[in-house]
């Protein structure tokens, strides 16, 4: 596969530059926009996005068109904002929803595209920013480290090599790719342990060329991120809430795994045979510890944010670079 | 980038769909629909790997009715695989590795 074409960001022109941030600048600084992982732009009944509202379309390839910046990269920042933004109804029709976080992570919305140069051509930043969570989740330190299977971090250590040596400017083999796509599917990310799931299910997705992941990375990084984020609160709970966790877990992923008939439709019931998962998924249990829960998230939310903003800093000098 | 994937309507269905010389997979979705706007770059991603053997086609089932009763769609995303417009079968993965694995099976 083949580069991304060649494109330059804001048609390489200062003013055009001027006059797409002009139309986010003010809403971003009043909150008035909600990050989000697809471009919204007069979507009903759906808040405008920051990228949808800097290209006032919901269309990918407009957005491209318009903005000369990926889609890709900027859905990604937009991703590396929302699980810091609590967002509340003004009650107001007329202004919309408004949100509220951390200074440190909220700034990033205005921070990366002031950093983009017109001009520059940022084809090449989210496989590099892919190249660098990889390394991060391969590293033995990494918080989710025990919990990748050892067939898994064996797919990872392979894909990192093709990469590197793509990014060096080899090709390789068609051949090289299947082996790994094939260990990556025998390892089965169903069968690793509950907190691996989701790097097992990233490392299985990105088993490709990275020229050609940008698009499918960002739906298997949210998730990675939305449980890594998690695995940091129990930092702050019990061994009990620990252990509930996990069946809330392991939950989620029977209801994703579930067998589906011909429409679709899970067919029976996935948690028949989880009754621990069962019960933490019940209503009656997400009510009693609600409080408890925002207890925990409050208590990890700093070190939480620290973990986006580590991430926001490498995604603003790979643009800076670019 | 769009126009990777076609979208097909009942006006053209016959002709993109029934008629193709190779097989169809079709993407039915809609654009309300957040995990169907999540899988549509994994099959921007899929298509060009079998360009020469399979055509893959979108279909939003808000707007063609009669397409969504035809192949009985009760929930979105889905992927049928077809043939001459008829059902060959209906692909459950969601990454581009689990769906060539599946598309392996199928196609020469």
């Amino acid at each position: 596969m083949s580069a991304p074409a060649s494109l330059q960001a804001f048609g390489g022109d200062p003013a055009a530059k001027a006059r797409l941030l002009e139309r986010v600048r003010a809403p971003w600084i009043a909150r008035a926009l909600v990050p989000d992982v697809s471009l919204n732009w007069k979507r009903d009944g759906v808040p405008d996005s920051l990228s949808g509202t800097l290209a006032e379309t919901q269309d990918r390839a407009t957005f491209v068109e318009r903005t000369g910046i990926p889609v890709d990269l900027a859905l990604l920042c937009e991703t590396l904002i929302v699980p810091c933004v609590k967002k509340t109804d003004t009650g107001d029709d007329a202004t919309g929803p408004s949100i509220e976080g951390a200074e440190s992570v909220l700034s990033f919305g205005l921070e990366w595209l002031d950093a983009v140069q017109p001009g520059a051509e940022l084809g090449m930043v989210v496989p590099r920013f892919a190249r660098h969570c990889l390394e991060m989740l391969l590293r033995p330190d990494f918080a989710l480290a025990p919990h990748i299977s050892a067939d898994f971090r064996a797919v990872g250590l392979q894909i990192a090599a093709l990469w590197d040596r793509e990014l060096a400017g080899e090709t390789p083999a068609r051949d090289e790719w299947r082996r790994v796509r094939k260990a990556a599917l025998a390892a089965k990310a169903n069968e690793t342990p509950i907190w691996g799931y989701r790097i097992a299910t990233l490392l299985e997705a990105v088993a490709w060329p990275v020229h050609s992941i940008s698009g499918e990375f960002i739906s298997v990084f949210a998730t990675f991120l939305f449980t890594w984020l998690m695995f940091l609160e129990t930092a702050y709970m019990t061994e009990q809430e620990c252990r509930d966790r996990e069946h809330m877990l392991i939950g989620w992923r029977a209801m994703a795994i579930a067998p589906r008939d011909e429409a679709g439709n899970i067919d029976g019931d996935p948690l028949e045979f989880l009754p621990e998962s069962q019960r933490v998924m019940s209503m009656e249990y997400i009510t009693q510890t609600m409080e408890r829960t925002m207890a925990v998230r409050d208590a990890a939310r700093g070190q939480k944010e620290q973990a986006i903003r580590g991430l926001m800093d490498t995604m603003f000098r790979l643009i800076q670079g670019a | 980038m769009s126009e990777i994937i076609k979208a097909v309507n009942e006006a053209n269905f016959q002709k993109e769909v029934v008629e193709s010389t190779l097989p169809v997979l079709i993407d039915f979705w809609a654009p309300w629909c957040s995990p169907c706007r999540a899988l549509l770059p994994t099959l921007e991603a899929l298509a060009p790997l079998y360009a020469d053997s399979l055509k893959v086609v979108k279909i939003d089932i808000d707007d063609n009715p009669a397409l969504k009763a035809r192949y009985g769609i009760q929930s979105i995303p889905q992927l049928y695989l077809t043939n001459a417009g008829d059902q060959v079968a209906r692909l459950a993965g969601r990454t581009r590795t689990q769906l060539a694995a599946e598309l392996e099976e199928f196609l020469p």
